[in-house]
């Protein structure tokens, strides 16, 4: 078990963005997170990373109550966050807290991952929308946390590339056993990832459903089972 | 940064014409408008337009700047002047540096001593110019502590507001990758308020010539703003416009030397450089 929500609520001056969210997420277990814009998927994501305390209900990790962010729960914002007076390679590696031989091929070979390189030296103005998008993705991933938390980490990337670092995603699931909660806005990704797929209400964001995808990995990305799935989500979004 | 870097030994004319020509260019184009101004101004001095007991013509101004050069009075006035500004501006900057950051992260003393400076700031600084003379008397350091207040007020302000103004969303990468209070200030909260450190100084060191002028003015024995007081008794014109001149100059080299290191520091930032076409 290793984070679990109950009853969760959240609430900005008098509009509840969240309700009642009772969610158990498993060690080494992708959830994707779907639902229409502004129905509190990012401040769902927030309060699991510890940033945001301002709520009722309980969140814990690891049996023991989250009272503040943890090295071992990463994030990835919605938007890239580079610190604009560090070049890639520094914002890289900012999470690291002590840079060593091994962490430094670490950060190149991820700066290779996300394909960045030669772009090391450049700094976030020089960037595109989907470049700050992967130098923020590898700056999480370098630090290896045991749950990493990712607001649509793929939504300035072009197909391809997406679909590339995806597959990231899940070697560095297999490889490290990470539990990852993603929000996104593609179906056709969550059902690419996910183990359980939790669609979200709007306003306020409750669960509306779960969905357990037992296919195994790799998944064919058009295979009749998903995209049977895929209806299904589709009329649920729908209501 | 970037050109530079991609550029490779046989684009040398490239080079020249990338970084020398718009200099040229630039320098050129904005000297057009005085260099007019200059021969408008010898012409109709020479026809006899302007008097010459109150308008002299620019080469007077020019000839008078070299006698005072040569009888070795200028220098002296030059650092005199440029003395005081640099001191007063130190002492205004680090007291003012001191206080916003502390006034910026301890929120008690905010609301203690915050109100009261900026009641302070709807005084005009000048104002103050009486009651330190009779509490200094008339030399260097009422002459100081004039400057010292006339930088604290911009660079206070601009830092703080630097302060409080820093975006939570880069504390938040801070917080998410555990930093730790010392290197959240050192890594985040200091580069973040760089670039309202420098509108600070540079607005400061602005203000600072102008008290430097009012300070010198109320009596002095040398620097610049003696000389324009020496021109106005002697009825020398020429005196004060090699004063006023030498003041543009001064000024002008010591805000582009910190324009020039603020673009080294804050070469990360997003934005258009005006007038240098980058
Ligand atoms: N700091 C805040 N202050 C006030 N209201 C907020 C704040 N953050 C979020 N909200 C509100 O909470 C609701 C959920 O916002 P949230 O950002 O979680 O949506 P989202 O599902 O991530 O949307 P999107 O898909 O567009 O990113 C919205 O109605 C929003 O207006
Ligand atoms: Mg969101």
């Amino acid at each position: 078990m290793s984070l679990t929500v109950e009853q969760l609520t959240r609430t900005f001056n008098d509009v509840t963005a969240i309700q009642a969210i009772d969610l158990t997420i498993h060690e080494g277990e992708i959830i994707c997170l779907l639902g229409k814009s502004g129905c509190g998927k990012s401040t769902l994501l927030r309060t699991l990373s510890g940033l945001d305390l301002a709520y009722e209900g309980t969140v814990s990790f690891q049996d023991t109550p989250l009272t503040g962010v943890r090295d071992e729960i990463g994030i990835v914002f919605q938007e890239p966050r580079l610190l604009p007076w560090l070049n890639v390679l520094e914002n890289i590696r900012f999470g690291l807290k002590q840079p060593n031989q091994a962490t430094i091929k670490r950060v190149d070979r991820f700066i290779n991952y996300v394909g960045l390189t030669g772009k090391a030296h450049l700094y976030p103005k020089a960037l595109s929308g989907g470049m700050s998008q992967r130098a923020a993705i590898a700056r999480a991933l370098v630090c290896d946390p045991e749950v990493l938390l990712l607001d649509e980490p793929f939504s300035a990337l072009d197909h391809f590339t997406k679909l590339e670092l995806q597959d990231l995603l899940l070697k560095i699931q297999g490889k490290y056993n990470t539990t990852m909660v993603m929000v996104t806005h593609d179906i056709d990704e969550a059902l690419y990832l996910a183990d359980r797929i939790v669609v979200l209400s709007s306003q306020p964001g409750t669960i509306q459903d779960i969905i357990e995808i037992d296919s195994p990995r790799p998944r064919t990305r058009t295979s009749r089972d998903l995209q049977q799935v895929k209806q299904k989500i589709l009329t649920t979004l729908h209501i | 940064m970037t050109k530079e870097g991609q550029l490779t030994i046989n684009s040398t004319i490239q080079l020249n014409k990338i970084s020398v020509t718009p200099f040229l260019k630039h320098v050129i184009v904005s000297s057009i408008f005085p260099v007019i101004i200059l021969f408008v101004w010898e012409f109709l001095s020479r026809i006899g337009v302007f008097e010459s007991y109150q308008l002299p013509a620019p080469s007077a101004v020019l000839l008078k700047a070299v006698s005072l050069y040569q009888s070795g009075e200028l220098l002296p006035h030059i650092l005199a002047t440029f003395m005081r500004v640099l001191i007063g501006f130190g002492i205004g900057t680090t007291v003012a540096i001191t206080l916003s950051i502390l006034v910026g992260f301890w929120p008690l003393l905010e609301k203690l001593i915050d109100p009261t400076i900026q009641a302070l700031r709807q005084i005009p600084s000048l104002a103050w110019v009486p009651l330190f003379i009779l509490w200094m008397g008339i030399g260097e350091t009422s002459k100081v502590t004039m400057i010292a207040v006339g930088v604290f007020f911009p660079v206070y302000l601009n830092v703080l507001s630097g302060i409080v103004t820093i975006d939570r969303k880069w504390l938040e990468v801070g917080k998410v990758f555990g930093l730790s209070t010392c290197h959240q200030i050192t890594k985040i909260i200091l580069p973040a308020v760089f670039p309202a450190f420098f509108t600070g100084i540079r607005t400061g060191l602005g203000l600072g010539f102008m008290f430097v002028v009012a300070a010198e003015l109320m009596g002095a024995s040398e620097g610049l703003g003696y000389l324009l007081v020496l021109g106005q008794n002697t009825l020398q014109p020429d005196t004060i416009l090699v004063s006023i001149i030498l003041f543009a100059i001064i000024g002008k080299v010591t805000d582009g030397s910190l324009k020039l290191i603020e673009q080294r520091l804050l070469h990360w930032q997003d934005t258009e450089i005006r007038g240098t076409g980058k």
